[in-house]
């Protein structure tokens, strides 16, 4: 038994989806993106407990409950939310507990798969085809990466919603159950790792004024070495600085040494522009 | 100045949009903030140019849960105006925008931990007597205003008072440590890359990594070239495993017949 209108609600779920959008503004240390999931189930609760005060201050205190996830997932979350609202409201002997447990056993999976899918392999992809433009000087460059980037996370976040408010947890039962999202995850990182490796010979430049011989028939070291194997160089540097991170050393630290190798390499006429 | 400073001002307003207005919409990225500099400064092409640079110096920078590496909004603003104003490109990017990125940093880190709190207690309040309204406001005016207003001044001041600066403070600065930033402009992306490998990395993956390598080292393959080829081999490997799937099932159904008519 649905106690709002339709219409009404789509109207909520438009303002909840424009306000996912804003959730990090209220961003805190301590319940991180609760304040802003709070915000953003605004909408939707002022229609689900229209003449119950003390229902919605109550829902409104359990979306102030710690909470954090990449963005782009975020209105997924918000769409269970609300489905479990409405039904908390309709159903007296439903167990409003189960909203946040729902909220808090999606979170790290979720988030998971989020970062790694968008935040690395999805801006690194639109990244690499829009560069080549961007360091023509290509205004089109920049206006390609924010195009293929947010036309995909706006899609995502639009279905998300959606699909989280019409089948509520089931769907997320279903896709965790089926393995959907590993796969796709699984699918995209492969697609994301050729672009990685792609971009190294491409984009990391190590030169070196060094020669081998002397006079007329000095050679480069780095030309030979690229004789070898093309992009030798920039391949061993992006190694070694994977072997420092494998052997945790502290971000700060690899950035700190990166930088002071070059400048005391320069100095020292090891290595060039 | 003035107004460009205030201009600067509003690009800054625009970079932290990423969180509070554009949903992680990836504006903060030196690669989309750059052009907007450019636009400010009437130099686009070149502004593209130091943006792109510095995309590549700062790819391995993600916000991974709640660890912020570096503020980008403030790197990307800042290296790109004084790249332009001291004409010394990337160098002057890396120079500028790293130990002044940090300052922002630090400014947010004291308003998170000692202003933000007031504006979550407050709408912790207005949650206990269901004022979703006040709420509202409290969450995005109050969030916005602690937390990003402080780091959009503080650039804009970096702006006004540094760009006269700037160019005697490069000038002071021994040629081989500038020469030596372009050097390392060269090499961070390597840095970024490591952090992406790092953070993609399956055994069973690296095959992939080591053709996209290989693909542009002896073909020179460019990267869209390289997304199409990877899209294929996802699509092949995805057609594949329906089938395995399909012939799994069947043999599976098979199997069970075989021991029905037994």
């Amino acid at each position: 038994m649905m106690k709002v209108s339709n219409n009404e609600m789509r109207k909520a779920l438009w303002s909840t989806f424009w306000r996912s959008f804003a959730a990090n503004a209220p961003w805190e240390l301590t319940r991180q993106e609760a304040t802003g999931y709070a915000f953003s189930m605004v909408p939707s609760l002022r229609v689900i407990y229209k003449d119950d005060k003390n229902g919605k201050a109550q829902a409104l205190q359990r979306h102030m409950q710690f909470f954090n996830i990449t963005n782009v997932l975020l209105p997924l979350v918000l769409g269970t939310s609300i489905a479990m609202e409405e039904e908390n409201k309709a159903n007296p002997d439903f167990d409003p507990a189960i909203i946040n447990n729902v909220k808090v056993s999606l979170m790290g999976p979720l988030s998971a798969i989020g970062d790694s899918m968008f935040l690395t392999t999805w801006r690194v992809i639109c990244m690499g085809i829009s560069l080549a433009l961007c360091q023509a000087g290509n205004i089109l460059g920049p206006i390609l990466f924010m195009a293929s980037y947010n036309a995909v996370t706006i899609a995502v976040r639009w279905f998300g919603l959606k699909i989280g408010y019409e089948q509520g947890t089931k769907f997320i039962q279903r896709v965790s159950d089926s393995n959907i999202i590993q796969n796709i995850s699984n699918k995209a990182s492969i697609l994301g790792m050729m672009v990685v490796g792609a971009m190294i010979p491409s984009y990391v430049v190590v030169n070196s004024p060094i020669k081998i011989g002397t006079g007329k028939s000095a050679v480069s070291l780095v030309s030979t070495l690229n004789q070898i194997v093309p992009s030798m160089l920039p391949l061993a540097a992006t190694l070694i600085v994977l072997w420092m991170i494998r052997k945790k050393w502290k971000v700060s630290w690899i950035l700190v040494t990166v930088v002071a190798f070059s400048i005391i390499g320069t100095w020292l006429h090891i290595l060039s522009a | 100045m003035l107004v460009k400073t205030l201009l600067i001002g509003l690009v800054a307003l625009v970079g932290y949009s990423e969180y509070f207005l554009t949903g992680a919409s990836m504006i903060f990225r030196p690669i989309a903030l750059a052009p907007l500099v450019g636009i400010v400064l009437g130099n686009i092409p070149e502004a593209i140019k130091v943006g792109a640079a510095m995309e590549l110096a700062y790819i391995g920078v993600v916000e991974v849960g709640i660890s912020t590496p570096q503020d980008m909004v403030s790197a990307s603003v800042l290296g790109t105006t004084f790249a332009l104003s001291t004409g010394k490109g990337i160098s002057a990017a890396l120079t500028f925008g790293l130990p002044l990125s940090m300052l922002v940093l630090i400014v947010q880190n004291v308003m998170y931990i000692f202003v933000a709190p007031l504006y979550v207690n407050k709408m912790d309040e207005y949650a206990k007597k269901a004022e979703d309204r006040k709420l509202s406001l409290m969450a995005f005016w109050g969030g916005t205003a602690v937390n990003f207003l402080p780091s959009v001044l503080f650039i804009m001041l970096a702006y006004y008072f540094g760009t006269g600066f700037s160019k005697q403070i490069i000038s002071v600065i021994p040629q081989f440590v500038q020469d030596g930033l372009v050097v390392a402009s060269g090499l961070l992306p390597a840095f970024g890359f490591a952090l992406l490998i790092q953070q993609m990395l399956r055994k069973d993956i690296v095959p992939y990594m080591i053709l996209g390598f290989a693909l542009t080292a002896y073909l020179k393959i460019p990267i869209i070239g390289i997304a199409i080829f990877g899209l294929v081999i996802v699509m092949i490997l995805y057609y594949n495993e329906k089938k395995l799937k399909q012939q799994m099932d069947l043999i599976g159904k098979g199997a069970t017949d075989d021991d029905e008519s037994f």
